[in-house]
């Protein structure tokens, strides 16, 4: 006998519905236009950057913000509007390797510690173990190893950040692998990977966006930090630390010099920080408001 | 003279769809001593006019669009929260369904039976204490002197709900009023905190309101019965009328789909369909699409809740006044 | 009739605190502790229980969802306990189970057809799975549009059916129903258990119908086991056990059941056989009889040696030391 079920309301699926909320989240498009601010001038920076960022002209030194330099230049008469795009461009390429580095160690450790809990032990300690190490250094001791350049400022801050994406992998799947519908799967005789695959990783989803897009600041804030620290990429690769570290010397004299990229960053950090506080609203239930 | 009158209640939320009724139009005397149960399953909004009645809505989703709750001489919607807060504990007081959580781990049972007396009464620790114990022996936790230092995770679900109790009932409240106090927990529990009850109202003198979504525990307990259906009332009746002779085809059907210990039945008489969430309910009577008994005007119009015979009142438009 | 799922002294132990560098290890906590049952093919035996009596583990045993720590589980007359990889998958066809929260029991991001379909897809019968689905879903009472819905879009009722359609689409012959309806509306209850009884004689399904309302059990099962404590301490036919229940546990569980007409009630002491106090931890077993704590007809036996499960021909099988003298 078929019950006289009521109609089923037509909604939308999961990810459509979440995507409606965060487009009517303030704070989240907020954050949306100052990071995709970002974002397109980085994209754009061969096109957009007026001088080359590495071109000296002392005659132009210290030259204030004005209609021939947009923001000035520095002591060696370089465009910092130029350097500053391709500063944005720097951050941008170094916050989406650490990120995307994030996304699959994370996920990759995260999940096995969560799930095959014979080897969480031995994951975990060696996760806490580089977790309580500060983050900046470690950070520079694995430059020192390594060598100061981009591509090792990336691997540097993927080692660091990884344990923090992993814990925060693993105790979702720890939650999900006791839900009803993944011992459902198993009784139906699913494998593991099918198991991580169709019922444990998309649930886990949520939480790790959230975090990756808090992990995108951070990552752009140390990075800034180890160049203004002389151990991240060699000058005079236009980094936003660069910039501001030599302009440490001028601050009296010529402050825009180490205040427009500490702006560019303050706002990098500020709309990714939005989007994440957005994406944590609409996708993590635990802090939903209620309606 | 009723204890407790609530006049005509409708309480709202807001939510992403714009407001929803939780409570519509409700009306209900108390009377000193008596306990009345609410029945209802969820949704019904059994649970928001406790909540209502207790100043506790969640602000600011939610709101009283109109009605009056009389108690004492006073309009508890009125009433600004520094004044409902002396009248919550000696007037009018709560148990809640879930004692894991109605309880704060961090302080000892002792130390919230004392605490709740002496927000609400100058007296010395010694007498706070002496007070909590006595409390406490009366809601059958044995040595209770000594149960005092003990933290909520010491205790048992049958023993956390017993302490819940002595804190509701520790400044002789006139209405006790306990929403689901027996869900969580087993059924032997269960008996033993239903006794509990009736024993502390007969020794205590107070009027009970007591929700719940189990006719049983309604068998156990009520005078006089309120049937909620998707925020409204559907019947009202002394226990044993509504038991007898129920007038509206819900209750009829909550009375028929339970099995029974007793009597043996090929098939349960299940009701079709599902309640309608607060913003889909269908127009007219919110019964008539699992209604076994609707015709066309039962669609048209909400149905009036009328005393179809004394003291016994029904909205249903199927049934004739006898 | 032959068994169709046997259980010999089965036990589950969890380690509650391994032994460490600072502390001693701690003993382990019994879930299921040495119980020994058969389900006959085509009956539902009822299992009761309060909660934390080890219940719902004990379903989850007997399907293989967890590994025994000791003791035989026999399906179909060949042993299923050792079994590792294929051949465990291979038994899992014929073993299901219909899980208590319908919340909880569907995966949110997948659809209707999904979730109903996975277990067809893992046992590579893939070419005619979407119209088994279809059938599946019209079996259980849903509508073909149900199949690209997600579970959010459903009430309780309505998951549960589609958590029933997914346990089902294997055609398992052994479904263990680990509290179907318990979370469900009282008015939604009915319809799911007739919903469960229909496709048992459709389908011939053999139930496991685990529960703590006595009643739903009275109604689906045809006999019933009671446990306390991590062991079966009384099983028989339903009406034998309803009726003339031996064990001082079943009697108090029947006796607190509330009453079903206000005309009934039985107020204040001895009127009832209501038991006092709670359930002791199964971390810290009582000696004896473990019921012995909470029993009215306590004797010194009973608290020095466990009473073993014995009973005459008709089937009625109870352990305590003391069922002939209160008989």
């Amino acid at each position: 006998m078929a019950a006289e079920d009521d109609f089923l309301e037509v909604r939308q699926p999961p990810w459509r519905a979440a995507t409606r909320r965060l487009l009517h989240h303030r704070l989240f498009l907020l954050g949306l236009i100052l990071f995709g601010m970002v974002a397109i001038v980085a994209i754009l920076a061969p096109w957009i950057a007026p001088q080359d960022p590495n071109k000296l002209a002392m005659r132009f030194k210290f030259r204030p913000p004005d209609r021939d330099f947009l923001f000035g230049t520095d002591n060696f008469g370089r465009s910092l509007w130029s350097r500053v795009i391709w500063g944005a461009r720097l951050s941008m390429l170094i916050g989406s390797s650490v990120v995307l580095i994030n996304a699959v160690c994370g996920t990759a450790i995260g999940a096995a510690a969560g799930y095959f809990r014979q080897i969480d032990n031995v994951l975990m300690r060696v996760n806490d173990a580089l977790m309580a190490f500060p983050a900046v250094l470690l950070a520079i001791a694995v430059t020192a190893v390594l060598g100061p350049s981009v591509n090792d400022v990336i691997i540097a801050l993927g080692i660091v950040y990884t344990p923090r994406t992993a814990r925060i992998v693993r105790s979702s799947v720890i939650v999900l692998r006791e839900m009803d519908y993944v011992q459902a799967a198993v009784a139906a005789g699913a494998g593991h990977w099918r198991i991580l695959r169709r019922h444990i990783l998309p649930n886990a989803l949520a939480p790790l966006i959230v975090q990756l897009s808090f992990l995108f600041a951070y990552a752009v804030l140390t990075e800034a930090t180890l160049s203004f620290l002389g151990v991240g990429a060699v000058p005079p690769t236009p980094t936003w630390g660069n910039i501001m570290a030599e302009g440490r010397q001028y601050m009296i004299d010529a402050p825009w010099i180490i205040a427009i990229p500490g702006l560019a960053l303050m706002m990098t950090v500020l709309g990714l920080n939005l989007l994440g506080d957005g994406l944590r609203d609409v996708l993590d239930p635990r802090l939903r408001v209620q309606s | 003279m009723s204890l407790l009158e609530v006049r005509d209640l409708t309480t709202v939320f807001r939510t992403g769809r714009g407001e929803v009724t939780a409570v519509e139009d409700i009306s209900f005397d108390l009377a000193e001593g008596e306990v009345l149960g609410i029945v209802g399953e969820s949704g019904s909004g059994k649970s928001v006019t406790a909540l209502t009645i207790m100043g506790l809505l969640p602000r600011p989703t939610a709101r009283i669009r109109s009605g009056a709750i009389r108690f004492g001489g006073e309009d508890l919607t009125r009433l600004p929260e520094s004044r409902m807060q002396r009248i919550r504990g000696p007037g009018i007081a709560m148990v809640f369904q879930e004692p894991m959580t109605s309880l704060n781990p961090v302080f000892s049972i002792g130390d919230q039976i004392m605490e709740t007396i002496r927000a609400h009464e100058p007296l010395s620790p010694r007498a706070a204490f002496s007070r909590a114990v006595a409390m406490l022996e009366k809601v059958g936790i044995a040595s209770a002197a000594t149960r005092m230092a003990d933290y909520p995770h010491q205790l048992s679900g049958g023993q956390r709900q017993r302490v819940m109790l002595a804190i509701a009932l520790v400044c002789r409240p006139r209405v006790l009023i306990a929403d689901e106090p027996t869900t969580a927990l087993d059924v032997t529990i269960q008996a033993q905190i239903l006794d509990l009850l009736l024993d502390l109202r007969d020794e205590l003198g107070m009027a009970i309101i007591l929700i719940t979504h189990n006719m049983g525990v309604i068998a156990e307990t009520a005078d006089r019965v309120l049937v909620m259906y998707a925020g409204r009332i559907a019947e009202e009746a002394p226990v044993a009328g509504l038991f007898d002779a129920p007038l509206h085809p819900y209750t009829n059907g909550l009375l028929e789909c339970v099995p029974s210990l007793t009597e043996d039945r090929a098939r349960l008489v299940a009701i079709p369909g599902t309640l309608p969430e607060a913003h889909r309910r269908p127009p007219g009577c919110r019964y008539a699409p699992r209604c076994p008994l609707a015709a066309a005007d039962c669609g048209h119009g909400l149905p009036p809740l009328r005393a179809l015979v004394p003291g016994h009142r029904a909205a249903c438009l199927r049934i004739a006044p006898s | 009739m032959t068994p169709l799922v046997e259980a010999v002294d089965i036990t589950k132990h969890y380690d509650a605190r391994h032994g460490g560098m600072f502390r001693a290890p701690a003993p382990p906590l019994r879930a299921v502790d040495g119980v020994s049952l058969s389900i006959m093919e085509g009956e539902t035996l009822g299992l009761v229980g309060e909660s934390g009596c080890g219940k719902s583990t004990l379903g989850r045993l007997l399907i293989r969802l967890l590994p025994v720590t000791g003791g035989t589980i026999r399906f179909a007359g060949t042993d299923i306990s050792g079994l590792e990889g294929k051949a465990l998958r291979a038994v899992r066809r014929s073993m299901q189970i219909v899980f208590q929260d319908p919340y909880g029991a569907l995966n949110p991001r997948m659809t209707v057809e999904d979730i109903v379909m996975e277990p067809l897809v893992i046992h590579g019968a893939a070419r005619d799975a979407a119209a088994r689905v279809a059938e599946m879903l019209s079996l259980v009472g849903l509508p073909a549009r149900a199949r690209d819905r997600f579970p959010h879009e459903f009430s309780g009722g309505q998951r549960q059916r589609i958590g029933i359609a997914r346990a089902l689409v294997l055609r398992p012959k052994f479904v263990v129903c680990d509290e179907p309806v318990s979370a469900l509306d009282v008015s939604v209850q009915a319809q799911i258990v007739n919903l469960l009884r229909d496709l048992q004689g459709e389908l011939g399904l053999t139930y496991l119908f685990i529960a703590h309302d006595l009643g739903v059990v009275k109604h689906i099962s045809d006999r019933v086991a009671v446990m306390y404590l991590g062991k079966v301490v009384e099983i028989a036919g339903k009406a034998s056990l309803y009726q003339a229940p031996r064990h001082p546990y079943t009697r108090g569980l029947i006796a607190s059941v509330p009453v079903t007409h206000p005309a009934q009630r039985r107020r204040g002491a001895g009127e009832r056989h209501r038991l006092e106090g709670d359930i002791p931890s199964a971390l810290n077993l009582p000696s004896g009889c473990r019921f012995h704590t909470r029993c009215p007809f306590v004797i010194d036996l009973c608290r020095q040696q466990e009473p073993v499960m014995t009973g005459g021909a008709d089937g009625h099988l109870v352990a305590c030391h003391r069922a002939q003298a209160i008989g």
